[in-house]
């Protein structure tokens, strides 16, 4: 096969590409936006949460270890455990996952960095900053304290009435949008950014599993996103969505909370799955076995997880049948779990596997992971479960699934990718120490509890007496507890001796993994962007990485003196054109986090209207960044070799920005399904009440204008988008007029609605019927705020000639969010002036 | 822009997916629809000698599976149809929706089984 450039190549193309991608240095690092610099700070801060929530735990067997002990109180214990799960669940497992991808996968993929540098950033930075007052709470004794699921009415003013759970409510709905916004950027980055002839079948599974953990965190965590939302809603203005004295249930918690919640679990366990299917057959040096079963194990379990939500409600007194759904819904998962088990083994057993320190964490992984299955399945069956439900069984079973099938994957895939970025790789010697030391700490400290549980200890209590035969089985697990902790201790040691960051300098590939990451690379990742034919193009595509290096493959230098990276088709990886990449230090995405941040905080503190000003801050800050999209195409197109001329620009479905917001409008969508059965689930439980009693309808002709003044606003927007069409840049003026009349009537759409319901008379506060129909107009207000904000934005890219037929990106993800904005309207509308009217 | 060239997407990725798309419309309409027997208290109905709970379930699980094998062969006959005006693009996507139906269909019946066992509301 020729490749696609002659080499040598011209003397400087080089040097002009290390000046283009140069990293910043010093204090300027914190500017820094590159893939990289960010995934490296990600998972730094990871691993931080992980050790602080590991010494909350430290606390809490210290408290445990004897009977009768007053160590710690019960106050300083309820937050104690509840800062534990939170931080595990929300601060470390979603994020580290997310964080390695983000290091990785540009690598893998042969991309130079992720499509929205910046927007990584942010969702680092929100993170980092959120994450670290979320946890100094704890100091000031205002740490949630109702469990990290906070489950009403506990939760809720009336018991909770401090801002320890406002902490909870407005801390983690602000990290899990980091998560979401990470999430978007990973779908587009691995839809988008391959390496030419990466097509859909040569995608490396992790990236398979990566595709697959972003889509379940856009379709699950609106689910909690809202119902941390209507929560707090009714913590601040008393709307009783969770009250039954007033029309509420505070099943309606469990159940969104669930419908997030156990996807979770496999929101975690994907991405370790598919460290596990990339490291395995680098340890045994063997391709993965059942390449496609393994996609399709990926895909099914994805889908399937969604189905399971009701298995952690099996105390609440559902029917059988109801519930019998979910249990067949959990065997049926288990089946693509089976088949990657299965993978692993065969792919194990079709090479020689070498014992070195992740190979012996992946075998740690399989038995553990395999115990956790085991006491899945015991508490799948409904009477056991009854039996164990909210003992020390159950916390030694999720310790076992979490910690056996996401953090040895994890401490199996650190010590494997480590010479990736550093100028060492971690100690073997030292690793099978930390092994051994977590190995045995976890099952020292977790299996005794299940014996704990079966003798009925509850979990969450603070202290016990003497005189119950529990205190041998705690004071072993106490054991158990610090030898993890002088494993994980040992590893930071190592971590801190042996890591030292760099480019260039790194040892290569060790392992001789077969992947994309293991080529030369340097911070503009590889010096050419390679042609892939294989499954493991390392192994299979001789002469690759010395190509590579020489610049042989496509866009070996800076075609237009900026940062670029090429975008692929999706399913092919065919050549489509050239993205333009910001340059760094920006300081934007920070100052723009720590506003978000701020503002979150300051609205949990009652702050609201320094809060307010500081959030209309977080959105300049945002507008200013985005200011240098859409960038228009004078600099195309260009050669990137093989004779392809890309073009450097791309609107409509072509485009990166259109595929971030139609993933954006998935996640809207599923947010907006989540409020629908809000509302439906609260007719379930009043009936013959909905409307309740004292409550008149509304009339009819207030929901019909105000549908009408929607779509007015819609068809208004499409004739602009039409005129822009047809006439060019001249159109600045129409399009302005047009966007600006149709904001007015998005608004006025909403103003109808809200004031047609208030002049009926009904109030959010007296029953959850008037509550539930207030707060679709309370989202549908954050949308159109939005819009309004994408608008003014729009208008004024077209006051400043930025606009025109061909350079018309912003003005087209501008209208999808709006159309979609007008058609969520119109269903709210359907349901809440129709429904009543059917079953009235 | 042809389904060749990576246009199409949605319609061939959805194709690939639909068999999962059916489990979980089916998944989630015999849930609602036995929770709202049991709440709206109609669950004691007959429609010819069956109770109404098992026999939509049953009816809804015939037609979903019959849905299944008709999007399924679409899905085969699209992508067959792509591979032929475009030789270089793999048929990796044929294959996997072909597994996910037969998954989807596994899950589909499991979770139906139970209606013939089980009490409806207690």
């Amino acid at each position: 096969m020729s490749l696609p450039n002659a080499t040598p190549r011209p003397e400087g193309e080089l040097e002009q590409l290390e000046a283009v991608w140069k990293a910043p240095t010093g204090w300027r690092i914190l500017g820094a936006i590159n893939n990289t610099y960010i995934g490296l700070f990600f998972v730094g801060a990871a691993l931080l949460f992980f050790v602080l929530a590991g010494i909350l735990a430290l606390l809490m067997r210290t408290q445990l270890a004897v009977a009768e002990n007053d160590f710690i109180g019960s106050d300083l214990y309820n937050q104690l455990f509840t800062m534990h799960g939170t931080m595990m669940m929300f601060l470390f497992a979603v994020p580290v996952v997310e964080a390695v991808a983000i290091l990785l996968l540009p690598n893998m993929l042969g991309a130079r960095d992720l499509p929205f540098p910046r927007m990584g950033a942010y969702a680092f930075w929100a993170y980092f900053i959120g994450g670290l007052c979320f946890f100094s709470s704890l100091f000031f004794d205002l740490a949630p304290d109702g469990g990290w699921f906070m489950y009403p009415p506990l939760t809720s003013f009336e018991f909770s009435p401090g801002v320890n759970s406002d902490m909870y409510m407005l801390g983690i709905g602000f990290i899990e949008i980091s998560a979401v916004a990470g999430a978007i950027e990973l779908i587009v980055g691995i839809m988008r950014t391959r390496a030419p002839g990466m097509s859909l079948d040569k995608l490396p599974v992790y990236a398979w599993a990566m595709l697959v953990f972003a889509v379940m965190v856009i379709l699950a965590f609106p689910a909690v996103i809202l119902a941390t939302l209507l929560l707090e809603l009714e913590r601040a203005f008393q709307w009783p969505f969770f009250i039954a004295d007033k029309g509420g249930d505070p099943l309606l918690w469990q159940h969104l909370f669930w419908l997030f919640g156990h996807p979770d679990v496999y929101i975690i366990f994907l991405p370790a799955a598919g460290m596990v299917s990339v490291i395995i057959p680098t340890v045994v040096q063997a391709p993965l076995v059942a390449y496609r079963l393994v996609v399709l194990a990926l895909l099914g379990t994805g889908f399937v997880s969604f189905g399971l939500w009701v298995h952690h409600m099996f105390a609440t007194g559902l029917p059988q049948l109801s519930m019998s759904f979910f249990s067949a819904a959990s065997m049926a998962v288990a089946i693509p779990s089976g088949i990657q088990i299965f993978a692993w083994i065969a792919t194990i057993a079709s090479g020689r596997i070498r014992l070195n320190t992740p190979a012996l964490f992946i075998l740690g992984f399989l038995v553990i992971f395999t115990i956790g299955g085991l006491t899945g399945v015991m508490v799948a069956m409904v009477p056991f479960d009854l039996q164990v439900h909210d003992t020390y069984f159950v916390v030694a079973h999720f310790h076992y699934v979490l910690i056996g099938g996401m953090v040895f994957p994890l401490f199996a895939a650190l010590y494997y990718w480590m010479p990736t970025v550093s100028k060492n790789a971690l100690s073997e010697r030292v690793g099978r120490w930390v092994f051994g030391l977590i190995f045995i700490g976890v099952n020292v400290t977790f299996l005794p509890m299940h014996v704990t549980g079966i003798v009925g200890m509850p979990r969450r209590v603070y202290t016990y007496p003497a005189e119950l035969p529990w205190q041998g089985l705690n004071l072993v697990s106490t054991i158990g507890a610090f030898t993890i902790a002088a494993g994980v201790l040992l590893f930071l040691i190592d971590l801190a001796r042996k890591m030292r960051f760099s480019f260039g300098e790194n040892p290569g590939n060790i392992w001789n993994a077969s992947t994309l990451e293991w080529l030369p690379n340097d911070v503009y990742q590889t010096r050419s962007i390679p042609i892939v034919t294989s499954r493991d193009p390392i192994w299979d595509q001789p002469n690759l990485a010395k190509d590579v290096e020489a610049g042989a493959y496509f866009l070996p230098g800076t075609r237009t003196g900026r940062r670029e990276t090429i975008v692929t088709s999706p399913i092919d990886a065919r050549p489509q054109h050239v993205l333009q990449l910001p340059n760094e230090p920006d300081w934007l995405p920070l100052l723009a986090a720590a506003c978000t941040a701020a503002f979150f905080f300051g609205l949990t503190f009652k702050i609201v209207l320094p809060s307010l000003a500081i959030g209309v801050l977080a959105v300049a800050l945002m507008i200013a960044w985005a200011w240098s999209t859409d960038p228009g195409p004078e600099l195309g197109p260009i050669d990137i070799g093989a004779d392809i001329r890309l073009p450097v620009y791309a609107t409509g479905p072509e485009s990166h920005s259109w595929w971030a917001l139609i993933t954006f409008i998935l996640f809207s969508g599923s947010l907006y399904a989540c409020m629908i059965f809000t509302y439906f689930f609260l007719w379930t439980v009043n009936p013959g009440e909905w409307p309740p009693p004292d409550v008149t309808p509304v009339s009819t002709g207030w929901g019909l204008a105000a549908a009408a003044s929607y779509i007015a606003s819609s068809g208004l927007v499409a004739v602009a988008g039409r005129a822009l069409i047809s006439s060019g840049t001249g159109a600045g003026l129409q399009v302005s007029v047009a966007l600006l009349t149709g904001l007015a009537l998005l608004f006025g759409g909403l103003a109808i609605e809200i004031y047609g319901q208030w002049q009926s008379g009904l109030n959010p506060t007296a029953h959850s019927y008037g509550a539930v129909v207030y707060a679709f107009s309370a989202l549908q207000g954050q949308y159109i705020g939005a819009v309004a904000i994408m608008g003014g934005y729009t208008v004024a890219r077209a006051v400043s000639g930025r606009l025109d037929g061909v350079r018309r990106s912003t003005f087209d993800n501008t209208m999808l969010l709006w159309h979609y904005t007008v058609a969520q309207a119109l269903v709210g509308l359907l349901v809440v002036h129709g429904f009543p009217r059917v079953t009235g | 822009m042809s389904a060749a060239t990576g246009g199409g997407f949605a319609p061939r990725v959805l194709l690939a997916c639909g068999g999962l798309l059916i489990w979980g419309a089916h998944f989630l309409f015999i849930y609602v629809f036995a929770a709202l027997a049991c709440a709206r208290a109609f669950a004691g109905m007959r429609l010819i000698g069956v109770g109404v709970v098992p026999f939509t379930i049953m009816a809804s699980t015939v037609a979903a599976l019959l849905l299944l094998a008709w999007l399924s062969r679409r899905a085969w006959r699209v992508e067959s149809r792509v591979h032929a005006i475009d030789p270089d693009t793999p048929r990796f996507l044929r294959h996997l929706g072909a597994a996910l139906a037969v998954y989807s269909a596994a899950a589909i019946l499991l979770q139906a089984l139970p209606v013939l066992i089980l009490p409806v509301c207690v």
